[in-house]
């Protein structure tokens, strides 16, 4: 027993000391990466152009890379009829079709399907969300906004029984002229102040608020920023409320985690949401509204 | 109905042991006159057996007569003897440690002690004998690491000491030292454990088919017992090794009836690297780097035996680490400081008493303080001399950031152990401890000549109200049949708020034909506290939060068969488990427990499930010149929350396929002995981007109306493997008994095949755009040699 000891160990020192030249790290290699079709479509009731991006994925530890692809089909079907096809590739690298006016809300469950010949086809389907219905009250200088007096807006939502209801809000001052009363045209989007535990601020400023599975009345209240009483006559708020899908709401939240987490070593992992059947991208939908206040 | 046979059994079963009289005392060290736990006592003819309990106390009733009873203990003399039991006879046994395991295989055929005979199953009891014969890394045998090699119980990868037991987290394994729990265990970020082995006199881990007595955690319980100190002779043990000493003292306060123990343990590498440190700070004698890395610990233990039947001990340990760099600049303008440091701390206190109602009840009291602060703090202090631009005088400018979490407990149990009959033997209980939460607050200070800032940022102290009451009869149906049924309450009262739970315990042992047991077990558990671990990093950055009005208790349900046979000096058990667990804590996608130190943490976690299965095989040999262990795992843990991977299960992040380990002790000489241990896992599943794709982004989510965006994806939660980890620790230890002492010369070797075992990941992009994924390792091989002396 003690005789065999000896070889082993100095045989072990040997191998140990062959591995100490490799280091402390070493490089991973990863099976090469399949690429594959990334398609994402955002509709709002309001819009008037349909725009799609269409990528192919790219593996970040190979040669395969990412990019925006031409001659995909990007075709929208209403109910398996075809609605819309996205032809006009733009200098902007989408896919566009120009619908003269807005596309309203379509009924019935919509289809994204995209084709290419050098990828697998993929779909997702969506229905436009009923429209919001909510009642506004403005408190003028009813609250504070960082220490100054500041109207305060409280908007009410109903209740679709059934539906998991998702909301995004968005507020702009809107101007007329003190001398004239004439509309400026000019839209300011303001930066909203709440307390409300279940909502959610996004980038821009907006909110989103969501029944979060449990059928029930909403209302939310909101600095507004501004004291109307130091523009008499002259300032309105338009509030816009879109009433997101449900997949489109939990693209926002993904989408508003995944940006939150960027760089951060200490932040947990976030995996983009997707609805797409590959498993990439999204296709989502909303129903806007507006009412002016004030 | 039920109900009433149990009665008549229980009847019937007493009426039968009528004329029984029982054999009561302490089992005790014949050197050290310590008190030795889990000690079998057991009746060949009868075929019936007992075992001491913690405090080494036993209660055997027997029919009336004379009676063959026999002691066996690991790494103890055996003893038989012959009593004649004709009234109730309280008797203290002193055994004689074995110097020659190989004395013991005698009695290896004898039943008693055999793993076919316990109703536990589970439970993996480690001698501190045996542990002390394994690898010794820098001069220290860690009893995490070692329980890690256990098969179900997994380490969390390179650099970490938390148990993952059956695909369960790290929070919820009940650690008790003398009884009280400890929250952090890890020195060293995770390389040692605060257990300094000197100091411990027994430990055991019970994975699954848990007791009604135990509680308050999903998946383990792992009970660590201090030494009482030696009650008849003053003794020292002192190792020194390359980076830490340690020194144990213990003896008699009064002989045969108090004894004290006192040990202690601190690193020095931060006094070792000062030299170097003050060689590389010479050479720009206006900037002062110094980086400090410390850890200690200290045990105490003091027992005092009031009289016949009552005895007090008094035990406490404190561990502190400190890590940190200080930055100093100066010039003929200003001096800047520059001071951050993390430093976590443990300290536990128990206070008990045992009292010996009769010779077939017994009671324990406890009272329990246990403390967790994790600190970090960032203070800089600038002084601008009169000669900086713009500056009248010196003006002074000082900025401090402190962030606190911690945890506070007080508690009291009392425990009752009461022998009815051999065929009942019954454990009964309750308890309370009030918890003092600090889930993470920012104090931040900042002075200067014009404007001073004092705020606190974060959550606040959270109380809780914990409590409990259990009842347990083990029962011995017949020869071959043997149950153990109870009933567990656990509590909590937190914001208003109560939490109740009633938990049904039970395990079983049937002899089936040649001598093999089947075991089955199933226990309901309910878990109060909560560790929010950051999965990217293993930093003592994971904060302790209480289950509140809104974050429900954990909860699990774990389902356990197998068998086991005694194999000659061999111990085989197979072993298969199913765990369901309810309400388990997890960050948010996106959550971190920085940059947002003004939301509320409750905010920032979700609550989902897990489930975990797999099967276990342990051979084991505990006696001859060779002993050790080999010990298999296949097992799956997934886990599921509504908020995290849209909701679809994913493989928990320390899922690990298979799990093997082999640890081997040889006897080369009387004074030389080798030990290796060697260990095997499937890589920790991670999150690891992959690949990424081009996307646009709906109204009001782009900054500076991007329209486009770069998402970089992973395939799915916990979709990529690290590489697996395997790694082998060799020891060797020359021992030579000198006229005052004993001494040993220990030479290891900590990853003795030097393999890269991963750490982290980093991703890295050439000059051609290439990026390739590179893994670090943490730990090379790490040789090392201490020397340890014994008087």
């Amino acid at each position: 027993m003690k005789k065999s000891f000896f070889p082993l160990l100095v045989s072990l020192v040997l191998f140990s000391c062959e591995r100490w030249e490799e280091g402390i790290a070493r490089d991973i290699v990863l099976p090469p990466h399949n690429p594959q079709i990334a398609a994402s479509l955002f509709i709002d009731s309001m819009d008037s152009t349909l725009s799609a991006t269409i990528s192919k994925t790219g593996g970040l530890f190979d040669t395969t890379k990412t990019g925006v692809i031409q001659n995909a089909e990007v075709k929208l079907y209403q109910d398996s009829m075809l609605l819309h096809e996205l032809k006009n590739f733009s200098v902007d690298k989408t896919y566009d079709k120009f619908l003269g006016k807005q596309i309203g809300v379509v009924d019935g469950s919509l289809t994204l399907e995209v084709n290419h010949p050098d990828f697998e086809t993929v779909s997702a389907a969506q229905s436009f969300p009923e429209k919001a219905v909510f009642t506004a009250e403005v408190e003028y200088g009813g609250t504070t906004f960082f220490d100054e007096t500041s109207d305060a807006l409280t908007i009410s939502f109903s209740d679709i029984p059934g539906e998991n209801q998702h909301y995004l809000i968005n507020l702009h001052a809107h101007y007329r002229n003190g001398l004239t009363g004439q509309d400026t045209s000019e839209y300011f989007p303001l930066y909203l102040e709440t307390t409300n535990q279940n909502a959610t601020r996004i980038n821009e400023g907006g909110i989103l608020l969501s029944e979060e599975g449990v059928d029930r009345d909403l209302a939310i209240r909101f600095a507004t920023g501004i004291n109307s009483i130091n523009y008499l006559f002259q300032l309105e708020y338009r509030i816009t409320v879109s009433t997101l899908s449900d997949e489109l709401y939990k693209f926002y939240q993904s989408y508003s985690a995944f940006q939150n987490a960027q760089g951060n070593p200490f932040a947990e992992p976030v995996i983009l949401y997707s609805n797409m059947s590959n498993d990439i991208g999204c296709f989502g939908i909303s129903t806007t509204i507006r009412k002016w206040e004030g | 109905m039920k109900i009433r046979i149990a009665a008549v059994l229980l009847l019937i079963s007493s009426s039968l042991w009528a004329q029984n009289r029982t054999l009561s005392g302490y089992i005790t060290d014949f050197e050290t006159g310590e008190a030795l736990i889990g000690v079998n006592i057991w009746s060949p003819e009868l075929k019936l057996g007992t075992s001491s309990n913690t405090y080494g106390f036993y209660s055997f009733t027997l029919p009336q007569g004379v009676q063959i009873i026999r002691l066996t203990y690991f790494g103890y003399e055996s003893n038989q003897f012959e009593i004649t039991l004709d009234k109730n006879i309280e008797f203290d046994f002193r055994l004689k440690p074995s110097n020659n395991m190989l004395n013991e295989v005698d009695v290896v055929a004898s039943k008693g002690e055999t793993i076919q005979e316990q109703v536990q199953m589970s439970k993996m009891e480690v001698p501190i004998k045996q542990l002390k014969s394994l690898p010794a890394i820098l001069g220290e045998v860690d009893i995490m690491k070692t329980l890690q090699l256990l098969p179900g119980v997994q380490s969390g990868g390179e650099g970490t000491s938390g148990l993952y037991v059956r695909g369960g987290s790290p929070d919820q394994n009940l650690i008790l030292l003398d009884g009280v729990p400890l929250y952090n265990v890890n020195h060293l970020f995770g390389f040692f454990s605060v257990f300094n082995a000197d100091a411990i006199s027994n430990v055991s881990l019970t994975k699954g088919g848990f007791p009604a007595r135990y509680g308050g955690r999903l998946s383990s319980v792992l009970e660590i017992n201090m030494k009482e100190g030696n009650m008849n002779e003053f003794h020292g043990d002192a190792t020194a090794s390359i980076i830490s000493s340690k020194l144990t003292l213990e003896g008699p306060l009064i002989k045969d009836k108090a004894s004290f123990m006192i040990s202690g343990r601190r690193t020095y590498l931060d006094v070792l690297a000062r030299p170097f440190i003050n060689s590389a700070n010479n050479n720009n004698p206006n900037q002062q780097t110094s980086p400090r890395y410390y850890f200690y610990d200290t045990n105490g233990k003091i027992n005092y035996k009031i009289g016949k039947k009552d005895r007090v001990y008094l035990s406490h340990f404190q561990g502190q680490d400190n890590f940190g760099i200080k930055d100093k600049y100066s010039d003929s303008t200003r001096t800047e400081e520059f001071d951050f440091g993390i430093d976590w701390m443990n300290s536990i206190t128990a206070l008990r008493w045992n009292h010996q109602w009769s010779p077939k009840l017994f009671s324990n009291v406890t009272l329990t303080r246990s403390l967790y602060n994790f600190n970090t703090r960032a203070v800089s202090e600038t002084s601008f001399l009169p000669n900086f631009p713009d500056t009248t005088g010196q003006e002074i400018e000082n900025l401090a950031a402190l962030y606190l979490s911690g945890i506070e407990d007080y508690g009291g149990r009392i425990d009752f152990d009461y022998a009815h009959s051999p065929l009942h033997y019954v454990r009964y209980g309750a308890g309370y401890t009030n918890h003092k939460f600090t889930p993470g607050a920012t104090n931040l200070k900042f002075t200067s000549t014009d404007f001073n800032l004092d705020t606190s940022l974060g959550s606040q102290s959270i109380l809780s109200d914990e409590f409990f009451a259990y009842v347990e009869d083990e029962w011995t149906v017949s020869e071959k049949f043997k149950v153990n049924a109870g009933l567990h309450f656990a509590g909590l009262s937190v914001q208003n708020e109560t939490y109740t739970s009633l938990q049904p315990r039970i395990g079983m042992n049937y002899t089936l034909p040649g001598d093999i047991a089947l075991k089955a077990s199933y226990a309901d558990m309910m878990q109060f506290v909560n560790l929010l671990t950051n999965e990217g990093i293993g930093l003592p950055t994971d904060l302790w939060v209480p289950s509140t009005a809104t974050i429900k208790p954990q909860t699990s349900r774990q389902y356990a068969a197998g068998l086991a046979k005694n194999l000659g000096a061999f111990e085989v058990s197979i072993e298969g488990y199913y765990k369901d667990m309810q309400n388990l804590v997890s960050y948010k996608e996106g959550a971190n427990f920085l940059f947002s130190l003004n939301e509320d943490w409750e905010d920032k976690i979700t609550q989902g499930n897990g489930q975990s299965y797999g099967t276990e095989l342990f051979v084991q040999k505990k006696r001859g010149k060779t002993t050790g262990w080999i010990g298999y795992t296949l097992a799956w843990s997934y886990r599921q929350f509504d908020e995290i991977n849209d909701g679809q299960r994913y493989f928990f992040t320390y899922d690990r396929r298979h799990d093997f380990s082999a640890v081997l002790t040889q006897e080369i000489t009387d004074n030389i002995q080798f030990s290796g241990a060697w260990v095997y896992g499937t890589g920790r599943a991670i999150t690891l981007p992959e690949y990424e794709y081009i996307s646009s982004l709906p109204d009001g989510l782009s900054w500076w109306q991007q329209q486009q965006v770069l998402i970089q994806r992973p395939t799915d939660k916990n979709s990529f493997r690290m590489s697996a980890y395997h790694r082998l620790d060799l020891s060797f230890s020359f021992h030579k008994k000198r006229k005052n002492y004993d001494r040993w010369w220990m030479i290891s070797a900590y990853n003795a095949y030097n393999n890269l075992n991963p750490f982290f990941f980093e991703t890295r992009t050439d000059g051609n755009g290439n990026t390739t994924l590179r893994e670090y390792g943490l730990f090379p091989i790490i040789p090392s040699i201490a020397y340890r002396i014994k008087f």
